[in-house]
């Protein structure tokens, strides 16, 4: 490997040195080569490791490093990711052309991305279906939601489906996300990664407090803890005792992953992403992703948006299927186009062509939901739900109701279906006059 | 705890789910449609106001949460007359239909017949309607007669009628 390729592997994969004995060698030879632009990271690089005692992350080292004017600040986070797209692609193709000079084709697939195991064809016969089942019956084969109209009809989303929810704006499309990873995780024992584009961490991590709240009996509202209102009490006393028992009681782990986490969306690095997250978890059961439309503000250049969003769902469809032989349990969240919307806001109704620019969702989803609300219901505590694609068993012709709850981000409630009994009748009777105004 | 929906939030849910029949229940008319095993089927009942609105809720709380919606006799003619253009049809594609007729409801000689086509044509598509009146609409009551429905009079509502509960 000459100094050039060095160079560029050092350089993507810094943060992974322990010394910085490392560098000398580079930088002994640098300023004859047609790196020497390079010693700039390098110095700036040693400077972070003398006060932290660590190499920075390459992306740090980018933003501090001259190598930006101030006007361009703004344009770094873009230069940044095809930067260390291009690094990623020539050490890639460096790996693979040093592979295939020694004769070795299988290390060329390998740096390629394209496992042997790709290659060969795993066989499973009539003699694999018992233990197969045997393995599979063994453990949960999915999740359910919290939400009884629409787990009753699902039975499970299963590892290998991927499943898409769409929503008009403010639709509850990051409420139910919530709600069903606080379900999975911290309830069912599952590991999951949530990809946020929309919300920052802690925003996201604000909601499951709220949720954790609920559930502890003593709410707090998501708004105040996300706008700092909450009471002396229930910042002294109520938000640690939550996260204190979030930390004892929780079963799972969940992820929350933001876009500054991620350095390429594409599909060799994700490919390696997931892996580290499976690692890093002990096992990964699945992924929430809120919103899929927003991915488009991280394609490559040059590419069209309506492709790579297709392409990107048709690559996170194929990783639940195919993911480390078991499958991970996949939730895209995305909007829904005018044309759904109107029918929604007519007709109560929904279908599976209403998925916003993106045509491989209805096509790959194994189940897509829809939600609806309009501001009668949401101020209402009720939300509509529709499954349209329900690849093994029944639809629904209509919204159903649910319950919801913003505050804490609930949606589902095995209450629900008790509200519409005689037992209203009594809560009927005890209703004032006030209580009788529609509007009230 | 999620199981747990609070009264406040209750009532909210109700006010949606019932609209214009969230009212206090008249008990003793509840109890006598009880009795009476008055189904979830097609049926055309006679009273005044209150009273209808008691039958509504006994259909929208007895059965379970239904998928219902209601309107007036008259929203056919302004359908017809087409001046009634932002609900479109999907009210009258309800699986559940409560079809009120207010005694002061404006003449009009096709509504009738229009309102005996709407029941006609849901009932071959397996769709429930329930026909609540305050006054009295002949051929349509002679329709449920005719198909050997339930015609229930719970007050002096139809004119000339002694049948009174």
């Amino acid at each position: 490997m000459n100094l050039e390729e060095t160079s560029f592997l050092v350089l993507s994969n810094l943060q992974e040195f322990k010394t910085p004995k490392v560098l000398d060698p580079i930088l002994k030879n640098l300023d004859d080569s047609s790196i020497s632009h390079h010693r700039q990271y390098y110095e700036a690089a040693k400077q972070y490791y003398e006060r932290h005692q660590e190499f920075p992350t390459s992306k740090f080292l980018l933003m501090e490093t001259e190598f930006f004017t101030p006007s361009d600040k703004q344009f770094c986070d873009e230069a940044y990711r095809e930067l260390v797209y291009e690094l990623r692609n020539e050490t890639i193709q460096v790996q693979a052309m040093q592979a295939i000079s020694k004769g070795d084709l299988d290390g060329a697939r390998k740096a390629l991305g394209k496992n042997e195991k790709q290659f060969k064809v795993k066989e499973f016969g009539i003699n694999d279906v018992l233990p197969a089942y045997t393995e599979l019956a063994s453990r949960p084969c999915g999740i359910l939601i919290g939400v009884p109209e629409i787990d009753d009809l699902v039975k499970g989303f299963a590892y290998t489906n991927m499943t898409a929810i769409a929503a008009p704006p403010g639709s509850f499309k990051t409420t139910l996300m919530i709600s069903a990873a606080y379900q999975a995780v911290f309830k069912d024992g599952f590991n999951f990664d949530l990809f946020s584009l929309e919300l920052q961490k802690r925003d996201i991590w604000f909601n499951f407090m709220a949720r954790h709240s609920y559930e502890m009996g003593m709410p707090l509202d998501a708004q105040d803890l996300k706008k700092g209102l909450l009471t002396d009490d229930q910042k002294d006393n109520i938000l640690p005792a939550v996260v204190e028992d979030w930390g004892k009681n929780c079963r799972g782990k969940i992820n929350v992953i933001s876009p500054t986490d991620v350095e390429s969306f594409d599909p060799h690095y994700l490919d390696s992403f997931f892996e580290r997250e499976d690692k890093a978890m002990g096992g990964l059961d699945g992924f929430f992703l809120d919103y899929i439309q927003l991915l488009r503000f991280f394609r490559p250049r040059g590419s069209a948006v309506d492709e790579f969003l297709n392409d990107m769902v048709r690559y996170f469809t194929n990783l639940c299927v195919y993911f480390n032989e078991r499958g991970l349990i996949g939730f895209i969240l995305s909007q829904i186009n005018r044309e759904g919307q109107r029918k929604l806001e007519k007709k109560r109704k929904a279908d599976a062509y209403s998925f916003a620019e993106i045509n491989a969702i209805e096509r790959e989803a194994h189940n897509a939901i829809v939600l609806f609300a309009d501001e009668s219901m949401k101020l209402s505590n009720n939300l509509g739900v529709q499954i349209v694609k329900n690849r093994s068993g029944s639809l629904m012709e209509q919204l159903a109701m649910t319950y919801v709850n913003p505050k804490s981000y609930v949606v589902g409630s095995a209450g629900y279906k008790n509200v519409f009994s005689e037992n209203a009748l009594d809560l009927l009777g005890e209703t004032s006059s006030d209580d009788m105004d529609l509007f009230g | 705890m999620s199981e747990l929906i609070t009264k406040e939030e209750q009532k909210r849910i109700l006010k949606q789910y019932l609209g214009i029949f969230y009212v206090k229940p008249d008990k003793e008319l509840y109890g006598f449609l009880k009795s009476e095993k008055v189904e979830l089927k097609d049926a055309m009942l006679y009273g005044t106001p209150s009273q209808l609105k008691t039958v509504a809720l006994y259909y929208l709380l007895t059965f379970g949460r239904q998928n219902y919606t209601h309107m007036f006799t008259y929203d056919l003619v302004e359908r017809f007359l087409g001046n009634d253009e932002e609900e479109g049809s999907f009210q009258e594609e309800a699986p559940f239909l409560i079809l009120y007729h207010m005694r002061n409801t404006m003449p009009n000689k096709q509504l009738e017949n229009m309102v005996n086509h709407l029941i006609s044509r849901r009932e071959i598509q397996g769709k429930v309607t329930v026909m609540l009146a305050e006054s009295a609409v002949k051929e349509v009551e002679d329709l449920f007669a005719f198909r050997e429905k339930r015609v229930i009079r719970l007050a002096k509502a139809a004119r000339g009628d002694d049948d009174i509960i």
